[in-house]
Formats: C-alpha cells, sequence, structure tokens
C-alpha cells in the first residue's frame, strides 16, 4: 500500500476499486456494472480506492475490511482509470485514511440529480466488468 | 388509469355493446398487467432490499414507499409492446428503471419520493438528460428514449 507518510496525488493512469455491496449494482447477464454504483449520495464524493502500490490481495483486504464495517456483503469490484473519471465537473482527490492509505474521493459532483445520472452512466461504462472477490473465485 | 366507458343507451344491443365493452377493457387491462409482471415483482423485490437505511454499504438512504408507488404506476403506464425495464436503487432513496442494450446505449430514469422523474441516456458519445413530474402518464420525452435504446 501507498506509504501513509508520502501519500502522492493521483495520476490519470492510475487504477481505481470502486467495491459493490449490492446485488442490485451490477447485471447478473454480464457482470457489467450499473451507473446507481456511481451515484455518490448522501456525500458530495464517491469513495474509491486506488491501486497504486498495493497487491491484488490488498486490494481486496481493504474492500473486506470496508464490507466487515459496514456489515454487508463483499460481492466484488468495478476498477476505473482516474482519466476516466475526470469528466465535466469531476476530479480525484487523494484522502487517505488510518487505515486505507489509498483511500481516493471522486469530487465536484454536479448538484443536479440528472447531471449526476449522465455522469455515472459515462463512469459506468467506462468501469471494468465486476471482479469476483478471490473467496468467490476459489 | 382505466378508462370508463359511457352508456350506449337502454336498449338490450346498446346494453350488450356495453358489457361487451367493459369485459374487454377488464381483458385488456389484466394482460397489460400480466405482461409486466417481471417487473413489478422485481420492482417489490428491489425495494424489499432498499428500504432500509445503508443498504448498499456507502449510507444510502432507505427507498420510501412513496417512491415505490410511483414507480408501480409507472411500469404500470407503459404502453403495450414497450421493452420492460429492469429495476435498481439509488443512495438517494429513488428507485430507478433502467432500459439497456449495452454500456453505452443506455436509458436510467429515477424516481423520487415526490414524483418526480429524473433521466439520463447514452446514445454512443452523446448523453441526453433533464427531469420531468409524473402525474400518471409517461412523459413522452421519456418514452421517445426508451424507443430509441431499442431501435437498431
Amino acid at each position: 500500500m501507498i506509504d501513509p507518510d508520502h501519500v502522492p496525488p493521483i495520476e490519470e493512469a492510475e487504477m481505481l476499486a470502486r467495491y459493490v455491496m449490492q446485488s442490485g449494482h451490477f447485471r447478473q447477464s454480464d457482470l457489467t456494472v450499473k451507473p446507481n454504483l456511481f451515484i455518490p449520495h448522501p456525500y458530495q464524493e464517491l469513495s474509491v480506492t486506488r491501486h497504486r502500490d498495493a497487491s491484488e490481495p490488498e486490494i481486496w483486504t481493504a474492500g473486506e475490511d470496508v464490507a466487515t464495517q459496514q456489515q454487508k456483503r463483499l460481492y466484488g469490484r468495478a476498477d476505473i482509470q482516474a482519466r476516466a473519471c475526470i469528466v465535466e465537473s469531476l476530479r480525484v482527490t487523494a484522502k487517505p485514511f488510518p487505515n486505507n492509505p489509498n483511500h481516493a474521493d471522486i469530487e465536484g459532483w454536479p448538484s443536479q440529480k440528472q447531471d449526476q445520472k449522465a455522469i455515472a452512466l459515462k463512469l459506468a461504462d467506462a468501469a471494468s466488468q465486476l471482479k469476483l472477490p478471490p473467496s468467490v473465485n476459489a | 388509469m382505466t378508462a370508463t366507458i359511457l352508456p350506449r343507451g337502454n336498449t338490450p344491443t346498446a346494453q350488450y355493446l356495453d358489457q361487451t365493452s367493459q369485459d374487454m377493457g377488464h381483458h385488456f387491462q389484466s394482460s397489460a398487467t400480466f405482461s409486466k409482471l417481471p417487473a413489478l415483482n422485481e420492482l417489490v423485490t428491489v425495494w424489499e432490499e432498499c428500504k432500509r437505511p445503508n443498504w448498499d454499504g456507502y449510507d444510502a438512504l432507505p427507498v420510501q414507499s412513496a417512491a415505490l408507488a410511483y414507480a408501480y404506476l409507472l411500469v404500470e403506464a407503459l404502453p403495450l409492446g414497450f421493452p420492460l425495464p429492469t429495476i435498481g436503487a439509488e443512495p438517494d432513496g429513488h428507485l430507478t428503471l433502467e432500459w439497456y442494450r449495452h454500456s453505452r446505449w443506455i436509458l436510467s430514469v429515477s424516481i423520487s419520493p415526490e414524483g418526480t422523474l429524473y433521466y439520463a441516456a447514452l446514445f454512443g458519445n452523446s448523453d441526453v438528460r433533464g427531469s420531468e413530474p409524473f402525474f400518471g402518464d409517461i412523459p413522452k420525452a421519456i418514452l421517445n428514449l426508451i424507443q430509441r435504446v431499442h431501435i437498431a
């Protein structure tokens, strides 16, 4: 994981993970993720985890920690390049947590719901298919 | 949303025609509802999953029964022959109806507990977005988008 004392700014080529903890956030038919996964409410930002300096097990551990804390099932994650998140008014900012130095926020969301939805459609299009946790693949 | 059929008169023929019209009306109404059952069932399932706070693990608001009622009416108001949506929920407590061909050819309509429809569609590199009040009939702009998603 990133050194908590030296958190670098996010580069456009970096990959980000958005964890999926609701079965309705992906399509069972083709494992593509739905735009709903990228609607930021109730906050003004959307939580993601940077891949940078993290191994695959560490990326999954960060997701499992969130799911455990929220008492939810971790269905998987969708990965998206930071460049694809810089759309309209959005930007990506490093926001390290004590237990996750790789945490980042997608910020700058418009206030109008229809504008949020239009952006969410673009993020879902740019995101990977749902990646299943290692425990499911095993 | 059932149509009222005005009586044609008191003659046996008029009464027969009235009764036949009523029967056919009920038949078409129940057929229409039946054909929408998959979407209506999914609607209830999603609502059951999302009616409590934090249903998404990111502090989502619960989906209120008012949003469910509006979404139900919206599905019911879909004209016969229109493709059915898949159902979802958003963290602000809205229900969503989605018409999807692929990730770049898609329409998503959110239904708020106040009965406002917020929509966005992606057609290749261009998008369409807007909002409309819902008074029981699906706005023409949204019907046009549903058709566009499913026309090659």
